[in-house]
């Protein structure tokens, strides 16, 4: 009887043991033998509905030719869209639905810090990484933290670099600094930076120009740089407000070089200030943190624009597109080093392991267990002709002591 | 650069003036006050430039075929959504015309697409020098319409018998129509008018601000100028979005940053404690 009672135990025990190898063995949710889910959460219906699309454009135009030819060890990617109005607690709601209901192995792609930091700790809890955030906010990755990598250099480093590359490149002498930025959380990361490579050379800024999301008089601040003699307007603006602020500046006859951070570098914000307003300042530069694809685009960049003919997704000339298409390629990697038995641990460890790895725009990427900023490497792009143009040929980290 | 600002901030506060007379218009006549004015007027601005830039329609024609459109477009708002609520309380009617706000907003996203865009309306840009003030031509603009606006609003209103009938009806609905004035149709004119006005301010607004489908949110904005000036009162109107306007802008330049975008919600609080009836408005007191 004993012996039967033992045989019993140890049966029972060896089919649990089964049963909990094979959970563990098993790949995470959101994976199966075929697919892969990804899901973007961006603002597709709100004011910035332009970037949430044209991202997300980008990132599929590079999932669908990765599909095509036969996906990640044999796994297609399933990726979709969630739309948050650019509003936080919706970005909130929509992290659950993913999560719980649809099993999405990775988040990819969240535009806004605000939107990631509203998700992160319940994102977290659950083991699900966000990659990419679409934003350059320097808290996304300091202090580092365990599911969030952002591959871009920051507002910070950007800013910091506009100073560096005026007095030590360009050499500009008797410089008065104005920072004119969104009073949010990225507008202040901007002045950070500004406020570091400022200090650093001994000078300081002559005015503080801010405004609040959706302003549409810039006449007061334009007043305000003219009375205190500013010659550079440094910017953390997004779309529609340096052309706001370049017409006005014509209109008060205001003359000065304007820096931007890259959420303006696109060729709408050209087009809406106008020819006759970009002509009327001493210059319109911005700090990028992709490479001008027309000129200095390699083997990547022509494969990007096979894409778009060939899928009919995006466009060729699109900033979001060739940003979000360029993360994709980032977020592929990753898992093509995790391997075949795919888990969000494995796909954290392996992007750890990049080091220096170019995906054909952005500057090369490292991370590490203690890294999740990829970059502080900066161009500098020019407004030249109604499109932006780079004016560097090497990528520049800033040589200011980081803080 | 106080006077800089004064001529800048005049330019705004017309614009607010304008969407604020639209506020006014409506309210006057039917109690209504209509949150959608923002969005109406963005609908305007988007068609001329559809009229003018999509379809290169001659720009008078273009106008003209906006402002047919808008009067029309506004009746149908009225006699679709808001005829049926009549004889419910007023507060159910404010909550259609915030409904209709956000529809006009998700439709013209759809339509338009979420992109912003350059518009100038056929008027020039360029810096007019004057007396050590440099303004825009289009500042100009926006100021010389306004006035031309009111003086026709002024001449509708005493004038001619649609007007004169509409100031009656919002005197008191019940005599009016009991001395035989439609007063179903006047509702559904003055909605043609506030659309039309709303209609001018977005053509005005869209070479200084872009069209965009959002840029309605500065409907918010006339809303205080409309308090201000005594809701109801036309003169009012255009007196609240010049001081609104002015004082933004004089916020931005001698005050803390943060105030300018501030001011005009500041100054709503404070007129609604001092004086709840505006500048030139008047107590109504009904009998019951």
């Amino acid at each position: 009887m004993k012996k039967v009672k033992g045989v019993f135990i140890l049966f029972t025990v060896l089919v649990l043991s089964l049963f909990l190898a094979a959970g563990t063995l098993q790949a995470d949710e959101g994976v199966t033998d075929t697919e892969i889910k990804i899901a973007s959460i961006v603002d597709l219906s709100g004011p910035i509905a332009f970037m949430g699309k044209g991202v997300t454009d980008g990132a599929r135009l590079y999932f669908e030719y990765i599909n095509d030819h036969g996906g990640i060890h044999g796994r297609k990617i399933n990726y979709w869209v969630e739309d948050d109005g650019y509003q936080s607690p919706r970005a909130m709601v929509a992290a659950r639905r993913i999560i719980e209901r649809d099993k999405v192995f990775s988040i990819f792609l969240v535009l806004g810090s605000t939107a990631v930091n509203a998700m992160y700790p319940f994102t977290s809890s659950r083991g699900v990484p966000i990659l990419c955030p679409g934003t350059q906010n320097r808290e996304m990755g300091i202090p580092p933290r365990k599911y969030l990598f952002m591959p871009d250099p920051t507002y910070t480093d950007m800013g910091k670099l506009a100073v560096e590359w005026l007095v030590d490149d360009l050499k500009v002498e008797n410089l008065r600094i104005a920072v004119l930025y969104q009073d949010d959380s990225p507008g202040h990361d901007w002045v950070r930076g500004v406020e570091i490579g400022t200090e650093h050379y001994g000078m300081e800024i002559v005015a503080r120009l801010p405004y609040k999301r959706g302003a549409v008089d810039f006449s007061s601040q334009v007043s305000r740089a003219k009375e205190a003699g500013v010659t550079h307007i440094l910017m953390w603006t997004l779309v529609r407000e340096p052309g706001m602020l370049l017409q006005e500046a014509m209109r008060q006859e205001f003359k000065a070089t304007y820096i931007t951070a890259v959420p303006s570098m696109t060729k709408m914000v050209l087009d809406l200030a106008g020819e006759a307003a970009i002509n009327y300042t001493n210059g319109f530069y911005s700090t990028s943190l992709i490479i001008d694809p027309p000129r200095e685009g390699g083997e990547t960049v022509k494969l990007f624009y096979e894409n778009v003919d060939k899928y009919g997704i995006g466009s060729k000339d699109n900033f979001y597109n060739h940003y979000g298409y360029q993360h994709a390629i980032t977020l592929v990697e990753g898992l093509k080093r995790a391997g075949r038995d795919l888990t969000r641990e494995g796909l954290i460890k392996a992007l750890e392991s990049l080091e220096n790895f170019d995906n054909g725009f952005l500057a090369p990427i490292t991370f590490g267990p203690d890294r999740r900023i990829g970059t502080d490497a900066v161009k500098m792009f020019q407004a030249i002709g109604g499109e932006w143009r780079t004016i560097m040929d090497e990528w520049r980290p800033s040589n200011i002591e980081k803080r | 650069m106080f006077w800089q600002m004064i001529v800048s901030g005049l330019a705004m506060g017309c614009i607010y003036a304008l969407i604020a007379l639209g506020f006014v218009l409506i309210y006057k006549a039917t109690e209504i006050v209509n949150f959608a004015q923002g969005d109406i007027m963005m609908v305007g601005a988007f068609v001329a430039y559809t009229t003018l830039i999509l379809f290169h329609v001659p720009y008078i024609l273009a106008i003209l075929m906006t402002l047919v459109f808008m009067a029309l477009f506004g009746m149908v708002i009225e006699r679709v959504l808001l005829r049926p609520l009549i004889g419910e309380p007023v507060f159910a009617m404010i909550m259609v015309t915030l409904a209709v706000g956000i529809l006009l907003r998700s439709v013209a996203g759809m339509i338009w697409g979420y992109e912003t865009y350059r518009f100038s309306a056929g008027m020039v840009d360029q810096p007019v020098r004057f007396a050590g003030v440099s303004l825009s031509s289009i500042h100009l603009w926006i100021m010389g319409v306004t006035v031309i606006l009111i003086g026709a609003l002024y001449f509708f209103f005493n004038r001619t018998k649609m007007g004169i009938s509409i100031e009656a009806t919002s005197q008191n609905q019940l005599a009016a129509f009991l001395m035989g004035i439609g007063v179903k149709r006047v509702f559904s004119n003055i909605w043609a008018i506030g659309a039309i006005v709303a209609a001018i301010a977005g053509i005005l607004l869209s070479p200084i601000q872009f069209l965009n489908y959002n840029m309605g949110y500065i409907g918010l904005k006339a809303f205080p100028a409309a308090v201000l000036g005594g809701f109801g009162s036309v003169p009012g109107a255009i007196v609240g979005g010049i001081i609104i306007g002015v004082s933004e802008s004089l916020a931005g330049v001698y005050l803390p940053g943060g105030f300018k975008e501030t001011t005009a919600w500041i100054i709503l609080i404070i007129v609604l404690l001092i004086r709840p009836e505006g500048i030139f408005g008047i107590q109504q007191q009904k009998r019951v």
